[in-house]
């Protein structure tokens, strides 16, 4: 049995944020946590979600490192709306997908899609634009 | 053929030619040495010699040695130290145990709170402890548990911070 060193090289969930006062400037979206079960498909700003006081909205990406050979790699996405539904999906070491997952910032738009076995993902996308929602 | 097999080739045919010698002697009745030159004639000479016999015997005496050899040469390979396969580290019983508790408990949490279809800070913090004791392959089966129920809203995560793992 290989007892595996577990490094958790980024996490980061707009739960987690702290919070940090900036000069606000030019449009801000502000985007709520969507969760589409039909389309399996999820939408959200960090910066919105932690913005979104006495609202359970959370939306981020933790990133895991197993020491194994071939190194085990995973991040798992997840989301959480204002109704109380949480949805998650794992990358599974699609490297594509985990350079997607360390693109994600503290005031990123995150998008996903959860695959129909349940828990991988289909697609995941990360948007750093200005308009995005700063954390406040 | 190697110098083994030669050597022990050549003592067979040695110990034949010896059970030969002695056969020819039987033959010439006689115990006293016989010069070679004589010997030769007595061989050619005696009626009571059975050289099909002899060649037999002394065929049948090579292949058996060649047999035993060639089986002693398997086992030597078989037993040399660089054929082996690298020897396995004896698993460390303590070390065993723990991790079949760890995997055991968090397993049960996992079961627990699918049955319960709600998932709470405490079951973080209990997979969270049990995970350095967990193989990864182990570890993300249980997450997928998880994710599967809760993407079904089979599962509804009660959970203060923002990762429910």
């Amino acid at each position: 049995m290989k007892h595996p060193s577990i490094f958790i090289g980024s996490f980061v969930t707009a739960a987690l944020l702290s919070g940090a006062g900036g000069v606000l400037a030019g449009y801000h979206a502000n985007t709520e946590v969507s969760i589409d079960f039909s389309n399996r498909l999820v939408n959200g700003q960090l910066g919105s979600a932690l913005n979104s006081f006495n609202s359970p909205e959370r939306i981020g990406v933790s990133i895991a490192h197993y020491r194994t050979d071939p190194p085990g790699v995973n991040a798992w996405f997840h989301a959480g709306d204002r109704l109380g539904n949480w949805v998650t999906c794992a990358t599974l070491g699609d490297e594509g997908m985990q350079r997607i997952a360390e693109a994600v910032g503290t005031d990123s738009y995150i998008q996903f899609i959860w695959s129909t076995d349940g828990f991988s993902c289909d697609y995941v996308a990360v948007i750093n634009t200005s308009e995005n929602e700063p954390k406040e | 053929m190697s110098a083994l097999r030669v050597g022990i080739v050549g003592a067979v045919l040695g110990s034949a030619v010896g059970i030969g010698g002695t056969l020819l002697l039987a033959g010439g009745n006689s115990a006293a040495p016989v010069p070679a030159a004589r010997d030769r004639h007595a061989a050619a000479a005696a009626p009571s010699l059975d050289r099909a016999a002899l060649r037999a015997e002394m065929q049948s005496a090579v292949r058996a040695e060649l047999a035993r050899a060639a089986a002693d040469d398997d086992d030597a390979r078989a037993d040399a130290p660089d054929s082996e396969p690298a020897p396995r580290p004896a698993p460390d019983p303590a070390q065993e145990a723990q991790h079949a508790a760890a995997l055991a408990e968090a397993t049960e949490r996992v079961d627990a709170g699918l049955r319960a279809g709600r998932w709470t800070d405490a079951d973080v913090a209990e997979l969270r402890r049990r995970m350095p004791s967990l193989s990864p392959a182990e570890h993300q089966q249980l997450l997928v548990r998880l994710a599967i129920a809760m993407n079904s809203r089979r599962l509804k995560v009660d959970v203060s911070g923002g990762s429910w793992f």
